[in-house]
């Protein structure tokens, strides 16, 4: 354990994570991406050239010129101050969901995989039933029950995802029982609650950050398509789907409405997706194996 | 394996059975019902409203209207829709062939695609040709069906001139015409999920090809062919079979979307606009059969494992 040759080795991994994240190539990008959109999303008002909803602050339907980069929309509206601010609801939306599915997701993981028995089988039965829904047909459901917006789509998404969370927290929460340093704290007589806190959770955490890193762009694609399908935020708010939506009636005349938006998202998506692959990379040292990545693939969907 | 198929059937049958009772228990929070949208809110005397509710048995207990929509269900007849008077089996006959031929397009299309490419991206595992095909492959991921969908419809109606045609064709009224009208659909489900298909192929070969068994059919002078087909590709189908699986519910999510861009009267788009009008039954219906769809593609997944992997056959 002591012998000296080690010492380099661990020092050399012991470089913070951070750093790692941001040596890798695609790390950077995706780091660089995500910060740029959460930035818009909080200071966007600020970026915008003009007030996104306001119309008529251009001619309707004009094609992109110095006054308004992206053009302007069939209302006069300018796309560019759109898209900024259409960012606050995608951002919000992605980290609303995955939050809510990260924490009921984790909590039920953990107590099934943890204590096993009937809650255990409980548990796995009703994911069982929930991933036999296709996922954009649940949402759409649940948001028909609960009616379109922001908030309930965001949680008609995070009642789909929660599976997931649950599924790979219990899996590991399942294998960190059987180690042996469970065992000893158990019969030194801590109690079940604290062995979850100290031991359980802080195990189990890098596989959960790394799917909620790849959650947040399928959560993205998934929002974007209900808000296409009309079961987004209400208007007047700008929202990339429902951008899309509506510039699919001007799509011959008016290209640029839907070229625009549809490059943000694509950015926005895309910059979920490296910064969730970078973080599986730096933080998951299964995912070299075979059932890391098979994971990590099944997490992208 | 008879063992094995049996439990995999009685599963499929009582997860069946349970999500009808999801799907109609749902369906009864969605908020309105079709009393409301047959009378109409304006003007209906509360007399007239109550006996609508009664004649549709909306009065009923929730477990007494799930009995009787269930007696239907298991002799295979949804109802018949109030809201349009037609019988929901004829709505959904006519619904389904559109939405699975679109499903079994992408499918083959995604496959035919995608396998290729990830076994021509695991053979030349470079550094350059890698950071080509991760860079393309995570962009193509990331592109939402509906962005592919519109995209495509905004390339076709300004350059593909011939090729693209805005109406749906049925298949009776000529292949080729039906065809035609399918190809951009089936592109913009196709596309984004080949991307899927590849990136599982490549890392399942990358895997395989580093095994001991291949250095050894190596060594024992193996034509190059044979190894990658047969003993690579072979082992390294079943992760591909079980992404299969996994993207058969892509692919019905994408039907939503699909079907409304490109207006094609299928299983998605009749379920929106079932929930658009509270038409409660063709709702239900075109839910249970679109989760039964993906419930029924899954178990057969499931049996196909020990028809590849021999090692399966005796442990489960």
């Amino acid at each position: 354990m002591s012998a000296p040759d080690t010492a380099p080795a661990k020092r050399m991994a012991q470089e913070p994570r951070w750093k790692k994240l941001l040596k890798n190539p695609s790390g950077a990008a995706g780091v660089f991406l995500t910060a740029l959109f959460v930035f818009l999303a909080i200071f966007g008002s600020w970026v915008a050239p003009y007030d996104p909803n306001e119309i008529s602050v251009g001619p309707p339907i004009e094609g992109p010129s110095a006054e308004h980069w992206m053009g302007t929309d069939e209302l006069g509206r300018d796309q560019t101050s759109r898209i900024v601010d259409a960012a606050q609801i995608a951002v919000t939306v992605s980290f609303l969901s995955v939050a809510i599915a990260f924490v009921v997701g984790s909590v039920f993981g953990i107590i099934a995989g943890y204590s096993g028995g009937w809650t255990d089988k409980i548990l796995v039965r009703v994911m069982d039933v929930m991933f036999s829904f296709p996922a954009l047909l649940l949402a759409i459901v649940i948001v028909a029950v609960l009616g379109p917006g922001l908030v309930t789509a965001s949680i008609a998404i995070a009642i789909v995802y929660t599976p997931r969370f649950a599924r790979v927290a219990r899996g590991a929460s399942l294998s960190v029982r059987q180690d042996l340093y469970i065992e000893a704290a158990k019969l030194s007589g801590v109690s079940p609650f604290r062995i979850a806190r100290r031991h359980v959770i802080p195990n189990i955490t890098a596989s959960l950050i790394v799917l909620s890193a790849l959650s947040m762009s399928t959560a993205q694609l998934a929002y974007a398509s209900l808000s296409f399908l009309g079961l987004g935020t209400n208007p007047p708010n700008a929202d990339y789907g429902s951008m899309l939506a509506r510039a699919r009636n001007f799509m011959t005349i008016a290209p640029w409405m839907i070229i625009f938006p549809a490059i943000a998202l694509i950015l926005l998506i895309v910059g979920f997706n490296l910064l969730g692959d970078a973080l599986r990379d730096v933080l998951d040292p299964r995912s070299e194996t075979e059932h890391g990545k098979i994971e990590g693939v099944e997490a992208t969907i | 394996m008879i063992r094995f198929v049996a439990e995999r059937l009685i599963g499929l049958v009582l997860v069946l059975f349970v999500v009808s009772a999801v799907v109609f228990f749902l369906g009864t929070f969605i908020p309105g019902d079709a009393a409301t949208i047959l009378v109409g809110s304006e003007g209906a005397t509360p007399e007239q409203f109550e006996r609508v509710r009664e004649e549709l048995g909306l009065n009923d207990p929730l477990i007494v209207q799930y009995a009787n929509w269930m007696k239907g269900v298991v002799r295979g007849d949804f109802g018949t829709s109030p809201i349009t008077g037609r019988s929901v089996n004829d709505e959904i006959k006519s619904q389904f062939p559109v939405s699975m031929e679109l499903t079994l397009l992408a499918t083959i299309l995604s496959t035919v695609i995608g396998l290729p490419l990830g076994i021509f991206a695991a053979i030349h595992a470079n550094r350059i040709t890698d950071f080509i095909i991760r860079t393309t492959l995570l962009v193509t991921f990331s592109v939402p069906i509906f962005v592919a969908g519109i995209l495509l419809l905004l390339i076709g109606s300004r350059w593909l001139g011939p090729l693209y045609t805005s109406t749906y064709t049925p298949i009776s009224e000529g292949i080729g015409k039906n065809l035609q009208s399918m190809i951009l659909p089936t592109l913009s489900i196709a596309i984004p999920v080949s991307a899927m298909t590849m990136q599982m192929t490549r890392t399942s070969m990358l895997e395989m090809l580093n095994r001991p068994f291949i250095t050894t059919a190596r060594a024992k002078g193996a034509r190059r062919r044979n190894i990658l087909y047969i003993h690579a590709l072979k082992n390294a189908m079943s992760p591909i079979l079980t992404l299969l699986g996994f993207q058969f519910g892509i692919l019905l999510g994408g039907l939503f979307v699909v079907e409304t861009i490109f207006s094609l009267p299928g299983l998605g788009r009749g379920l929106l606009t079932a929930i658009s009008q509270r038409d409660y039954l063709l709702m239900m219906a075109g839910t249970m059969v679109i989760a039964a769809t993906f419930v029924i593609v899954n178990v057969i997944v499931d049996l196909a494992y020990p028809i590849l992997d021999p090692r399966q056959r005796d442990t489960t």
